[in-house]
């Protein structure tokens, strides 16, 4: 993978994050900005990924002094950060689409324009 | 032209493609059915990435379970099923679409620049080898990343518990809703005594505020209201 590909990557997932966030900015259904802030994760996501292909591979890294360093620094690291990010992405959908059921018992709305008041 | 560029602009074009059908289509489930094939897309970039692993949860997890659960999200909140600007509509919100797109263009712009102007130097010992998932779980079981490992585990069950909490539909507590006042007027599931108990109360308090406004003493008639008390608090327990 050479620099201008790293670029690439880089470009279309700042693409992603600024559609993603246009997207969270101006559509009213709350679904929708659940999704749209999805989308800005996995930007985030294709970074780690793309950025940790300029890193050691690993193996080389279990000569260094310090062995408990073996994983660290390498690309199986960017794609173990993603995989946190995924998981907390997910528990964060679920959660927002439950407070979405419990909003919309108490408005009859999914807009989240009308999510103006703290109280019933 | 290599085959990975190739396969790179085909996906980013389904990516970026799924994205603006989501942003431009009317119907909500047209736009979570087009992020579905960007998120897909995404998928495809990881296992060109060499991250075979994470395409793949990125599949199980983004295109099945997390629009599944948006489809669901949406068919439970029924409205017509459009993205529509409300007639009400404050001006305010209405001047919002420009500000937005004047901020997302000017983070692009700040993003590209930072793209554009950075050197990456490429690590002479990095490869294109895909990563084994092997790695990826000797990486979490390994002595520095096992706390936040178990520390998701704990996020997703609080998660999964909260979401139930949250969702949960409690009839008692949201009598002023109008879904639960239907719920409860059809309901058949509801004990006949609490609607007696409702019907006594609301006779005390009535009697108790006529005594009131009539300014009698109407002491046989707080009595009563004490004694429909003590038989209702009988009744709940």
């Amino acid at each position: 993978m050479t620099p201008s590909e790293l670029m690439q990557y880089l470009l279309f997932s700042a693409m992603l994050f600024v559609l993603g966030l246009f997207g969270a900015l101006t559509r009213r259904n709350t679904v929708i900005v659940l999704l749209s802030i999805e989308l800005m994760l996995n930007a985030a996501n294709i970074n780690l990924v793309a950025l940790s292909r300029f890193l050691p591979g690993g193996a080389e890294n279990a000569r260094l002094p310090h062995p408990s360093l073996a994983g660290d620094f390498s690309a199986t690291l960017g794609q173990t950060v993603a995989l946190f990010t995924i998981a907390v992405a997910a528990a964060e959908v679920a959660v927002g689409l439950a407070a979405l059921i419990a909003f919309y018992r108490l408005k009859a709305s999914p807009n989240v324009d009308e999510m103006d008041s703290l109280k019933r | 032209m290599s085959g990975g560029t190739l396969a790179f602009f085909i996906l980013a074009a389904f990516g970026l493609g799924g994205v603006t059908t989501m942003l431009t289509a009317r119907r909500v489930i047209h736009m979570v059915l087009a992020l579905s094939l960007s998120f897909l897309a995404i998928a495809g970039l990881y296992v060109l990435l060499g991250a075979d692993f994470l395409g793949v949860v990125q599949i199980i997890v983004y295109t099945g379970a997390i629009t599944i659960l948006a489809v669901f999200g949406i068919m439970l909140t029924p409205h017509g099923g459009l993205e529509t600007e409300p007639k009400s509509a404050p001006r305010q919100g209405r001047r919002m679409p420009l500000v937005a797109f004047l901020l997302a263009a000017g983070l692009f712009a700040v993003l590209f620049w930072a793209v554009a102007g950075t050197r990456f130097a490429r690590s002479p010992f990095a490869s294109d080898e895909p990563v084994d998932a092997a790695a990826i779980g000797g990486l979490l079981l390994s002595s520095r990343y096992l706390l936040p490992f178990e520390v998701i585990s704990v996020v997703l069950l609080v998660a999964l518990i909260g979401a139930i909490v949250l969702a949960k539909d409690d009839a008692s507590d949201t009598a002023g809703s109008v879904q639960a006042e239907e719920h409860a007027g059809t309901s058949p599931a509801e004990p006949p005594t609490v609607r007696a108990d409702n019907a006594e109360a609301h006779r005390a308090d009535r009697t108790a505020a006529s005594a009131r406004d009539t300014g009698e003493s109407g002491q046989h008639v707080e009595k009563e209201a004490q004694l429909v008390g003590a038989v209702r608090e009988a009744n709940r327990e």
